[in-house]
């Protein structure tokens, strides 16, 4: 305390020796009477004259801990010399099932399959096998079913502290909805639909009727874009290339 | 498109490539179509979405029996659009609420799936200088708790890597808690942690590993020892706990009137 630079070297080989991001509460172990706030400050103090010496590295929070990295604006050297170590590679699956799990834990398996409209026990299953998600105990009600959420490994995956650093929801509906148009949350569904606004005579109907069948050729068309080759848009191209390489000749 | 670079190692299951479903694919539709998600126009993309089974058949991709659900579910609505509407009753739903709801949710959790993928992609990116100390050589965190979770994946790399030997003979087998609850303690007896590894490095049997895993709950449970991780996900040590050198009167009979009962 009396000497403030002797705990920011002693913060520093701290988590500069730790194997894994160094919780605050270990660093306190270690280094007797040291309060939160001061370590917090330590850190902030080093990072600060990493920052002043223009060093490569510095201290950042994850998954409840402390750790070194590079700053990123350093990584393309670091790969002119080192292959960039990949890591696990998720599926689309797997990553609409974790956000599931992360948004909404804890969860069952019915409610992740509920959303997704797909039978989930493989994907469940490798993010266990991953670590990136783990039981956490049962719900109540029927057959208490086991309900998951997701592990420090998975907020290391994603470089997050906290779960709190995931975009909240309200944040992606407002994404959503900006790339939508019509029908945000601020319309009810009664307003967002037509059908229940227009009068609901059969001829209203019917002109739904004329308008699809009426669409008719433009849709044959249309799914002559799904032939390789002929996909303009970034859509069009995306199932494209997706069909040539699953649809190879046997 | 990043979902079809994400997918070529898809361990999971082929849904035309790309498609991780049924609603998947109907927002696919409803985009490329550019139709109001609150208004399909139902006919038009069941028509589509159709296509879209049948051509995945023909690419003898195996068609999850959801999406022929979907297909189904499509249709009623169609048929529930055809039947003229009950003019009495304002709050009919639309056939195609329940869907659009649906749609909705989804979508929101697969566009947070894609920026899990983004962030996943920066911090590939953010390199650790490694540790001079291993994993191995961490100390104890006492605080860090272990779950019944981590016990059980420790106990299952015990069974995986137990090869059991086909024994043709019904016997009796004479493994008791009891007896193993005193092999965990003589264990620690002499050292003062042993890992889960080691506590089931002589086991001979299944049988006898399921039981000693039995023991070892016990003895966690009235405290005789503490179960612990140095890191998440690190191997599982076992500790002599508080109790270690109480007596074992009752404990192996796992009766209810245990004496530290406060204790759990």
């Amino acid at each position: 305390m009396s000497d403030n630079g002797t705990t920011n070297s002693i913060v520093e080989a701290l988590i500069l020796a730790s194997p894994e991001p160094l919780p605050a509460r270990r660093i306190a172990e270690a280094v007797s009477g040291i309060a939160p706030s001061a370590i917090a400050k330590a850190v902030a103090d080093l990072n600060h004259r990493y920052l002043q010496s223009g060093s490569s590295y510095r201290i950042r929070e994850l998954a409840g801990g402390y750790q070194f990295y590079i700053v990123p604006e350093y990584a393309g050297y670091v790969e002119e010399l080192f292959t960039r170590r990949r890591k696990m590679r998720l599926t689309r699956a797997a990553l609409e099932t974790l956000a599931i799990i992360a948004y909404r834990q804890p969860v069952t398996k019915t409610d992740i399959e509920h959303i997704r409209g797909v039978a989930s026990d493989g994907v469940v299953h490798n993010l266990l096998e991953k670590n990136l998600i783990t039981i956490t105990g049962r719900a109540e009600g029927v057959g208490r079913p086991l309900v998951y959420g997701t592990t420090d490994e998975f907020l290391k995956f994603f470089g997050l502290h906290r779960l709190d650093d995931l975009p909240r929801m309200s944040e992606i509906e407002e994404l959503i909805g900006a790339a939508e148009g019509p029908g945000q949350e601020a319309m009810s569904f009664a307003d967002s639909f037509p059908l229940r606004k227009a009068a609901s005579s059969p001829t209203a109907i019917e002109e739904v009727e004329d308008d699809e069948t009426g669409q008719e050729e433009e849709e044959a068309g249309d799914s002559d874009a799904f032939q390789p080759g002929n996909g303009n848009g970034e859509k069009h191209s995306g199932v494209t290339v997706d069909l040539d390489r699953t649809g190879k000749p046997e | 498109m990043k979902a079809a670079a994400t997918d070529q190692n898809s361990d999971y299951r082929v849904d035309l490539g790309i498609f991780q479903g049924p609603l998947d694919l109907l927002l696919f539709l409803i985009k490329k179509e550019e139709v109001d998600i609150y208004d399909i126009p139902i006919a038009r993309i069941t028509r589509q979405y159709i296509e879209y089974i049948e051509m995945m058949q023909e690419l003898n991709l195996e068609v999850a029996g959801e999406f022929i659900l979907m297909a189904a579910t499509l249709i009623r609505i169609k048929v529930r659009l055809l039947l003229p509407r009950d003019e009495d009753n304002p709050e009919e739903l639309d056939p195609r609420e329940e869907l659009v709801l649906a749609l909705m949710e989804y979508k929101k959790y697969r566009e947070a799936g894609d920026i899990l993928h983004e962030k996943a992609l920066i911090e590939e990116r953010n390199y650790i200088p490694p540790s001079p100390v291993s994993d191995a050589d961490v100390k104890i965190d006492w605080q860090a708790g272990t779950s019944l979770f981590d016990l059980l994946s420790a106990f299952r790399e015990v069974l995986r890597s137990q090869r059991d030997e086909t024994v043709h003979e019904v016997n009796t087998e004479g493994v008791r808690v009891e007896d193993r609850i005193m092999y965990v303690l003589s264990f620690l007896d002499e050292r003062e942690s042993a890992t889960f590894a080691e506590l089931f490095a002589d086991v001979p049997r299944r049988i006898v590993a399921v039981v000693t895993f039995i023991a070892l709950l016990e003895l966690a449970r009235t405290q005789r020892i503490t179960l612990l991780q140095s890191v998440p996900f690190a191997e599982l040590r076992v500790y002599r706990g508080e109790f270690f050198g109480s007596p074992l009167k009752v404990a192996e009979t796992a009766d209810v009137q245990q004496p530290e009962e406060q204790v759990v």
